[in-house]
């Protein structure tokens, strides 16, 4: 196997003048060397830091890194542009600005009693999966083999064979393992191309692994946003007028996530006017980051609320009651199910404990409690097939070409086959991670593998239990639909059982081949998930040092299947969300525009001795208009409340307005400072 | 490039002295992340895992000797780190159990980064760095061996092979502030030892590690004089002015601490 | 150059580049995987292993410092079929999302529980403080280093 390097662009906006390969080429151990021309994935022009510009492959990793840094480049720089605010005054976007408005805004100014404005900025964050994006590709006569860490084995074998013009089913992706992806692997991405390039041309299999400098650059990001909101309500609390503009640092590409979604969706209000624009910049391009624009969103709208709250003198959580809506907030149509309400009943004791925890505040550390909600996708849908397979010793396998990115989905696959066939778990496998190997299956991502395959396993399972069973009815004599599995066995209602391998054992080598689809979602309805989360927090006024030392959070999503799963998901985003509320920042050079925090010593993610205390709660309250499962996906509505949830702690906490993630001890102090004049000057508290 | 492994310390300055440019590595926490990320490619390495005399810690007249080798799991270990608790403090802040069982104390000498953990207890503890040769053994007070930023009096064909200083005859103490709970690097931090005299060090506020010192009696002005003494920058971790506020923080509670 | 070393019992001997870290070594030089490769640079703990009995992240050892000593490696630890108990207490737990943590996590576990059979929450927090997951934010971790204590 061959290993790859890649020369990339140190600017973020210039041009190749001239590039000379001589040098490179006769390397030792060099193989295939790509450049501008060779591959759609190179460029002479980059228009952000880390485009691609030569790639090569060697015998060894350090063969092809040595063979890199000897290919010189001459650059002409260009002016980046950087600043998304003179990127929307110039026209420089990403798609058309998007304008949403119902009812009317201006006329919900007029009728309100309390009105709040607020700027709120929001951080270029990294996705940083452990395993970087990496591949290894191989030829094999006119096909290709690839080897990928990827959320979506479907999409980069369209997106594989789209770049080398070949019939999808000519490009196999394999995938059974990967080190987690938080949308940043949704697609194939230029890396693929390159390997699969340097392996046609070299004649031997190339790995391609982006290093953690390359990860922090061209990996994908969360982008940066300004948020200007407003929020109107009457003196009960009635929400009169919600709107906000919102400025999204998209970088030289992505797409324009919905920042504007949680004000659209989250609370009742007829009156709501937004707009977003994806500001083009010269810039890494965004990706996908577990819930996009919904984290963002959420941390504006969420703090606003609060915000609101305090103006109106009105209890939090109650403002929040008051404005529930009971059908879809931007077309009429009833959910599906909603248990908003529900977790707003039960986060209430933890809300409740707000006046203790203040209680236990001294001169030094202040204490409070803050909570937000949050309301997101996750219902998944069609297309899905799953395969079940069931053998004469009565084990069965179940066969589809998803991807386990980590969230356990084989375990319930497992669990929802061993459910409807009667059966222990462990008499169940499942293979996936093979697009030569299963059926068609979702993608990772939008919290859908699960509400999309789910359905799917259990719908195949159902069909070969039918199959099992019709056997059994045959040969045992009985009437058609009178016996079931359970428990390992042919269940008969007058009590008469018989071991199910009694049956499948007649099968000798053959197979019971149960096939399933994943139906539609149900018409006519807004299929949408729910939380509640409370935090408690510790601020040093000082220091301005934060602690977070509780954080109670409830979801509503469904059937749940596996709760520890489950759980593990919510305090994996949590923890990822307090990462994103302290210790995360893309920080860029403000005049050049190359990024200064390529490594995990600048880039800090979130350790174990940052883990508060967390109680999750499940409302567990299968959907019943959604599927044969009533499940919904998990990944991400733990993630989008809690930055909100720990501000509003610290404005519980302190008085004080933080409105710029990640919030850092200085912005702690200066709006210690602010909060502290504003209460000297006796001006209200908005 | 090479690797010279030697056995002994003779062998050691020998070689250094054969081949100054040969960089020395120890834990390899500082000089292992610059050849990952190809930022240095030394034609050869030192290598001082073997040299014996280069390890451990003694203690002869009241003086103690800390061994270049000494790791920060080693400084955070008994007898020693009652000998010296801001020392042990500072080592506990260091980096990851990973780090601090290969990290040395003569290591983050060597690098002299105005981040070095060790290097402000070290300081307010009056140590000496002793640095050998060929050509012989010097002492240089810690103060005067960072000249700035990553830059040292260590001549081309010296070593850092121990530090001495007095073990603490009062109290003392180290505090740090950074945007995490653990592995972090400092966005400030302070070592504090409150005797007759006050005298206390910070690291990541200035381009070289500064003592100050005061009698006892000035506590109440001391933060600010620790606060003026320092030279901070803007930088990825924190601005100069938050820096200033968090060694005056840090310098009272310090005190409270040392004097209660 | 040439190094011998003995990694999980066996004497083993590799041709290594003189600036290859100890993690590359075993990786692509040994044929132990196991250690991951993640950061480069100390921070992650990923390639934690076992040197002369003492806990260190491997892309931090030149390879040429391993030369003469003992390495313990996850591939050491357990077996297919015949896990550690550590490794069989983060299964049980739940403390494995995508798993390319988990290795180093392991180690520095079973490193932990040699040193302090019944850790508290604050020793636990201190010893795995270099480990990053980014996945399960560390709560089934937590569990699972008391599952494997008991």
């Amino acid at each position: 196997m061959l290993h790859a390097a890649v020369v990339r662009s140190p600017h973020a906006h210039a041009r190749v003048r001239a590039l000379d390969l001589s040098r490179a080429r006769e390397a030792p151990g060099v193989r295939a060397v790509l450049a501008p021309g060779d591959c759609d994935a190179l460029d002479e022009t980059a228009e952000f830091e880390g485009r691609a510009v030569v790639a090569v492959a060697a015998e060894t990793f350090g063969q092809a890194r040595a063979a890199a840094e000897l290919v010189e480049v001459e650059w002409e720089e260009l002016e980046p542009l950087l600043d998304p605010e003179e990127a929307v005054r110039r026209g420089s976007l990403v798609g058309e600005p998007r304008r949403y408005e119902r009812g009317g805004y201006e006329r919900g100014l007029a009728e309100a009693d309390a009105v709040v404005e607020a700027e709120y900025r929001t951080q270029t964050l990294n996705h940083n999966p452990l395993e970087t994006h990496q591949c290894v590709c191989e030829w094999r006569g006119d096909g290709l083999d690839v080897y990928i860490s990827t959320q979506y084995i479907w999409g980069v074998r369209d997106d594989v064979a789209a770049a080398f013009g070949l019939p999808p089913d000519k490009v196999r992706v394999i995938c059974e393992y990967m080190g987690g992806g938080f949308g940043a692997k949704n697609g194939a991405g230029g890396y693929v191309t390159l390997a699969a390039e340097l392996a046609r041309r070299s004649g031997r299999p190339v790995r391609l692994a982006l290093t953690r400098r390359e990860e922090n650059v061209g990996g994908g990001n969360r982008n940066a946003t300004i948020q200007r909101v407003t929020a109107a309500a009457k003196a009960d609390g009635t929400l009169t007028a919600l709107g906000g503009e919102f400025i999204c640092s998209l970088g030289w590409g992505g797409w324009l996530a919905s920042t504007a979604g949680p004000m659209q969706l989250l609370h009742a209000c007829e009156n709501v006017r937004t707009v977003e624009y994806g500001a083009k910049l010269n810039l890494p391009a965004m990706a996908a980051f577990r819930a996009p624009g919904f984290v963002e969103g959420t941390w504006a709208l969420e703090c606003l609320l609060d915000k609101l709250a305090a103006e109106l003198g009105l209890d939090p959580l109650e403002l929040r009651r008051r404005n529930y809506a009971n059908v879809d907030t931007m077309d009429g149509r009833p959910y599906s199910a909603k248990e908003l309400l529900e977790c707003y009943r039960r986060a209430e004791p933890h809300w409740e404990r707000r006046h203790e925890v203040r209680a236990r505040s001294d001169a030094t550390w202040k204490r409070g409690v803050g909570l937000a909600s949050q309301i997101w996708y996750g219902g998944g849908g069609p297309p899905s097939y799953a395969w079940v397979r069931v053998g004469s010793d009565g084990r069965a396998n179940v066969v589809t070409a998803m991807q386990d990115i980590g969230t356990g989905t084989r375990t319930a696959m497992a669990q929802i086959a061993a459910e409807e066939l009667g059966i222990r778990l462990e008499r169940v496998q499942v293979q996936v991670g093979d697009s030569s190997r299963g059926p068609f299956a979702s993608i990772s991502g939008g919290s859908s593998t699960l509400p999309s395959m789910g359905p799917a396993v259990r719908a195949a399972a159902a069909d070969a239990a039918r199959q099992i069973l019709e056997i059994a009815e045959q040969r045992f004599e009985r009437e058609d639909g009178t016996l079931s599995l359970r428990g390992g066995e042919i269940v008969s209602p007058d009590g008469t059982t018989w071991p199910l391998e009694e049956i499948t054992g007649l099968l000798e080598d053959g197979q019971i081949l149960g096939k399933g689809a994943r139906g539609p979602n149900p018409a006519g309805m807004r299929v949408l998930t729910f939380g509640v989360q409370v935090a408690e927090v510790a601020v040093d006024v000082e220091t301005g040092e934060v602690v977070v030392e509780r954080i109670y959070a409830v979801h509503d999503v469904g059937r749940v299947i596996n709760p520890l799963g489950a759980r593990s998901q919510i305090e994996g985003g949590i923890i990822q969300a307090m990462g994103h509320t302290f210790s995360e920042a893309r920080l860029d050079d403000p005049h050049r525009g190359t990024v200064l925090t390529k490594t995990l010593d600048a880039y800090k993610l979130p350790t174990i001795a940052d883990v508060p205390e967390i109680v999750c709660e499940l409302i567990d309250k299968p959907d019943a208009q959604l599927t044969n499962l009533g499940s919904k996906g998990l990944g991400e509505p733990p993630i989008i409340p809690t930055a909100a949830a720990i501000a509003n702690a610290i404005r519980d906490a302190t008085g004080a307005d933080v409105t710029s993630l990640p919030i850092t001890r200085e912005e702690i102090l200066a709006a210690l400072r602010e909060a502290r004049e504003r209460e000297r000057v006796g001006a209200p508290s908005a | 490039m090479e690797v010279l492994t030697p056995r002994s310390l003779d062998e050691a300055l020998r070689l250094k002295s054969e081949n100054p440019q040969a960089v020395p590595i120890a834990g390899g926490t500082d000089l292992m992340v610059a050849i990952n990320f190809d930022r240095i490619r030394p034609n050869a390495v030192l290598n001082l895992n073997e040299v014996p005399e280069l390890r451990g810690w003694s203690r002869a007249n009241g003086t103690l000797r800390l061994g270049a080798g000494l790791t920060y799991a080693e400084a955070m270990r008994e007898p020693l780190a009652g000998l010296l608790p801001a020392l042990a403090e500072a080592s506990r802040t260091v980096g990851s159990p990973q780090i601090r069982n290969r990290g040395t104390i003569g290591g983050n000498l060597g690098t002299s980064s105005p981040a070095g953990d060790a290097l402000p207890p070290l300081l307010v503890a009056g140590a000496d760095v002793v640095l050998a040769s060929v050509r012989g053994e010097r002492r240089v007070a810690l103060g005067e061996f960072v000249v700035g930023p990553k830059r040292n009096a260590l001549a081309e064909d010296e070593l850092v092979t121990a530090v001495e200083l007095e073990p603490a005859s009062a109290a003392e103490t180290f505090m740090k502030v950074g945007p995490r709970n653990a592995m972090v690097i400092a966005v400030v931090s302070l070592a504090l030892r409150a005797g007759e005299e006050l005298r206390a060090a910070f690291g990541s506020a200035g381009p070289v590690p500064i003592l100050v010192r005061a009698p006892r009696d000035d506590a109440d002005a001391f933060p600010e004089r620790v606060a003026e003494a320092a030279a901070p920058i803007d930088d990825v971790r924190g601005t100069a002015a938050y820096r200033r506020h968090a060694l005056r923080v840090l310098t009272r509670r310090a005190l409270d601490r040392c004097l209660a | 150059m040439k190094i011998e070393l003995t990694v999980n019992g066996e004497q083993r001997e590799a041709d290594v580049w003189e600036g290859e870290s100890l993690l590359f070594a075993l990786r692509e030089k040994l044929g132990l995987p196991g250690s991951k490769n993640a950061c480069e640079q100390g921070e992650c703990g990923s390639c934690s292993v076992l040197l002369d009995g003492t806990l260190v992240c491997a892309c931090l050892v030149l390879a040429a410092q391993a030369d003469g000593h003992d390495v313990v490696t996850v591939e050491g630890l357990g077996a297919t079929g015949e896990p550690h108990p550590v490794q069989e207490a983060f299964v049980e737990a739940g403390a494995v999302q995508c798993g390319f943590c988990t290795p180093g996590l392991v180690v520095a576990t079973v490193d932990l529980l040699a040193h302090s059979p019944q850790p508290s929450e604050d020793e636990i927090r201190e010893a795995l403080s270099g480990n990053l997951c980014r996945c399960t934010g560390y709560a089934k971790i937590f569990d699972a280093v008391r599952l494997a204590a008991q």
